[in-house]
C-alpha cells in the first residue's frame, strides 16, 4: 500500500536509504528533522573516513575503509565500503545500474545539476508520462524467507506476443500535501496483456520543505543487498491437512503453491474485481483506468492487485500434517471521481475506499480458497481451514 | 420592458439562480452525478457569490433613504434595457445547462478512460459563463438599483412603508 501511504497523508513510506531496488526501511516519514540528522551523519562519516585515510597515509580514493551502517539509515544493510563526496550523483532514473549503492534524500545543493535535475524530474511528474519501457527490468519475487522478500532484478527484454510477460515502465508521481513536504516518487507501472495497473512500488526520489529541497543521490558503497517491496494490506491463510483430497484439483494429491496461486488469480480475474491477470511466482492484477466495479458510481480507478502465496509445512515424527499457505495481498489504487486524464487529479482511495477493495479481494479469495477442498471451513474472515469432516 | 420590470426579472432570476445552485450541487453527488462533495462546494462557491451580489444590490436598493419613488423613462431604450438584461442570462443559463450536461456525459459510467471533463475545466467554464453574465449585467444591475438616487437626493422623501392588513 506505497502508494496510498504516499499521496493520502503527505508522508511517505520508505523514506530511509535506498539500497539497489528499492529502500531498505519502508516505514519511514519524510520530516526535514530527519533528513537533517541523516545529512548530519553523513558529514560525521565522512569526516571519520577522512581522517582514517590520513592517519594511514592513503589517498581517499583507494581508502579501504569500513564502518557499520549507521541506525539513523534503517536496519538491513550491513557496512559502509565507501562515502561518496558532494557533489553527488543524483540518482538516476533509468534503472539502478548498480546493487551496492547507498541512495538517500540530500540536500539540492549538493548534488551535481541538482536543481536541473528537480527541475526535470517536476515536469514529468506534471506530465505524467512512462518512461524506461524498453528493456524492462523483471523483478522477480521468489517465496519470502524468514527475513522478508528477496527481489531478484533480471534484465529480460518483452518478447513480441508474449502476453503473460509484464513489461514494466517507470513513472514519477507527486503527492498533493496540505502542508509541505511535497514528495515525488518514482513508481513502476506494470502492464498485462496491454493493460496498464496503478503505479506500484514507489519511493521517494525527491522532498520540498518551505525552507529547503531535498533529492535522492548517490552517496556511498555498502556491502550487501536487502530489499523488500513493500508492506502488504492484509494476509488471507489456507491451512490444508494433506490427508483431505482437493475438490477443485487432482483429489488425493498435495496442495501446491501453484494450485493456491490458480486459486487467487480465478478470484482476481473474476467479478467483481474483474482484473487482468497473470501468474508467475506470485498473481499479478491490473485494471486500467475504467468505472469502478467495486466502488460504484461515480469513482473512476486504476488498479494493481499482488498476491504472494508462502507455504510452510507443520510435520510430526517425519510426517506431514498439514500445509499453511499465506497469501500476502497488496494494492495499489488510484482513484477520481472524473474520467480526466489529468495524473495531479488521480489520487489514493480514502481508507473506507480502500477498505472496500480489501473486502472484495478477501471476500473473492476466501470464496474461491472454498473451493479448493470438499470440507472447507471458514475459521474467520481470514482463514480457511481445509480438514477431514 | 420597464426599469421596474428589469429588476423584477433579475432579482427573481438571482432567487432562482441562487435555489438551483444549491440544489443541484449539493444534491448532485447523492445521485451518481460525477462530483465529489468537496468538488460540489467548489462549484457553489464559484457561483453563488454573483447571484448573492445582486440580491445583496437589490436589497440595499429597497431600503435606502433616498429610494426614488418614480423611475425615469426611457423611451426608445425601453427594448435595448430588455435585451442587455435577459439576453446575458439566457446566454448564462444556456452555456450552464451545456457545460453540466457536457461533464456528466464526458464522465458517465461507460464513457471512454481519459477523456472526461475535469473539475478544473467545470471550474474554468462555469467561471467563463460567469463572466459573460457579469460584464453585462452587473452594469446594468448597479444602475437599474441606483436610478433615481441622483435625483431624489436632492430633496429626500421620508420612507414610508406601508403596511397593509386583512381580514
Amino acid at each position: 500500500m506505497l502508494l496510498g501511504k504516499l499521496c493520502a497523508s503527505g508522508q511517505v513510506a520508505g523514506a530511509g536509504v535506498s539500497i539497489g531496488e528499492t529502500f531498505v526501511d519502508t516505514s519511514f516519514d519524510i520530516t526535514l528533522e530527519k533528513l537533517q540528522l541523516t545529512e548530519r551523519v553523513l558529514n560525521d562519516l565522512r569526516q571519520e573516513q577522512h581522517r582514517f585515510c590520513q592517519k594511514n597515509n592513503m589517498k581517499e580514493s583507494y581508502c579501504v575503509w569500513i564502518h557499520s551502517m549507521p541506525p539513523e539509515f534503517g536496519d538491513g544493510v550491513d557496512n559502509i565500503q565507501f562515502l561518496y563526496s558532494p557533489p553527488y550523483h543524483a540518482y538516476d532514473l533509468g534503472r539502478i545500474k548498480s546493487v551496492f549503492v547507498m541512495r538517500t534524500l540530500v540536500p539540492v545543493q549538493s548534488v551535481s545539476d541538482g536543481s536541473s535535475t528537480l527541475h526535470k524530474w517536476n515536469q514529468m511528474a506534471d506530465a505524467g508520462d512512462l518512461f524506461g519501457c524498453y528493456d524492462p527490468v523483471l523483478i522477480e519475487r521468489v517465496p519470502r524467507t524468514t527475513n522478508g522478500a528477496t527481489l531478484r532484478p533480471t534484465s529480460t527484454r518483452q518478447e513480441k506476443g508474449a502476453d503473460v510477460t509484464p513489461a514494466k515502465c517507470l513513472v514519477i508521481v507527486r503527492n498533493h500535501p496540505r502542508r509541505p513536504p511535497r514528495v515525488l516518487s518514482i513508481c513502476e507501472v506494470v502492464y498485462i496483456n496491454g493493460v496498464a495497473g496503478a503505479p506500484e512500488s514507489c519511493f521517494p526520489i525527491a522532498a520540498s520543505f518551505k525552507s529547503s529541497d531535498w533529492m535522492l543521490a548517490d552517496v556511498a558503497l555498502v556491502s550487501i543487498i536487502v530489499a523488500d517491496n513493500g508492506t502488504p494490506d492484509f494476509l488471507v491463510h489456507l491451512f490444508h491437512s494433506p490427508r483431505v483430497g482437493t475438490a477443485f484439483l487432482k483429489s488425493n494429491t498435495s496442495l501446491q503453491v501453484q494450485d493456491v496461486l490458480k486459486v487467487a488469480e480465478i478470484a482476481m480475474s473474476g467479478p467483481p474485481l474483474l482484473l487482468t491477470t497473470r501468474i508467475k511466482n506470485d498473481v499479478l492484477g491490473v485494471a486500467p483506468r475504467r468505472t469502478s466495479t467495486v466502488l460504484g458510481r461515480p469513482w473512476n480507478e486504476q488498479v494493481t492487485v499482488r498476491i504472494d502465496v508462502t507455504e510452510s509445512r507443520e510435520t510430526e515424527n517425519d510426517q506431514a500434517t498439514g500445509h499453511n499457505f499465506t497469501l500476502e495481498v497488496a494494492t495499489s489504487i488510484l482513484v477520481n471521481e472524473q474520467k480526466d486524464a489529468d495524473p495531479s487529479h488521480w489520487h489514493a482511495p480514502s481508507p473506507a475506499q480502500a477498505q472496500s477493495w480489501n473486502d472484495a479481494i478477501r471476500k473473492r479469495l476466501t470464496e474461491e480458497m472454498n473451493n479448493l477442498c470438499p470440507h472447507a471451513m471458514r475459521k474467520d474472515d481470514y482463514t480457511v481451514v481445509c480438514n477431514n469432516p | 420592458m420597464t426599469i421596474l420590470e428589469a429588476r423584477k426579472l433579475i432579482i427573481k432570476t438571482s432567487l432562482g439562480s441562487t435555489a438551483a445552485v444549491f440544489v443541484f450541487f449539493l444534491v448532485a453527488p447523492l445521485f451518481a452525478f460525477p462530483l465529489g462533495w468537496d468538488q460540489a462546494q467548489r462549484v457553489v462557491e464559484i457561483v453563488l457569490p454573483v447571484f448573492l451580489g445582486y440580491l445583496g444590490t437589490a436589497t440595499h436598493f429597497l431600503f435606502k433613504r433616498s429610494n426614488s419613488a418614480s423611475d425615469p423613462e426611457l423611451g426608445d431604450k425601453a427594448a435595448l434595457l430588455g435585451l442587455l438584461v435577459k439576453g446575458p442570462l439566457f446566454v448564462f443559463g444556456c452555456g450552464v445547462a451545456a457545460i453540466l450536461f457536457a461533464f456528466g456525459y464526458s464522465n458517465r459510467a461507460n464513457a471512454r478512460p481519459d477523456s472526461g471533463m475535469s473539475i478544473d475545466q467545470l471550474a474554468w467554464a462555469l467561471t467563463a459563463a460567469l463572466g459573460i453574465l457579469s460584464a453585462s449585467t452587473s452594469i446594468a444591475v448597479s444602475y437599474l438599483f441606483s436610478l433615481g438616487e441622483k435625483r431624489e437626493s436632492a430633496a429626500p422623501p421620508p420612507i414610508t412603508l406601508k403596511t397593509t392588513t386583512t381580514g
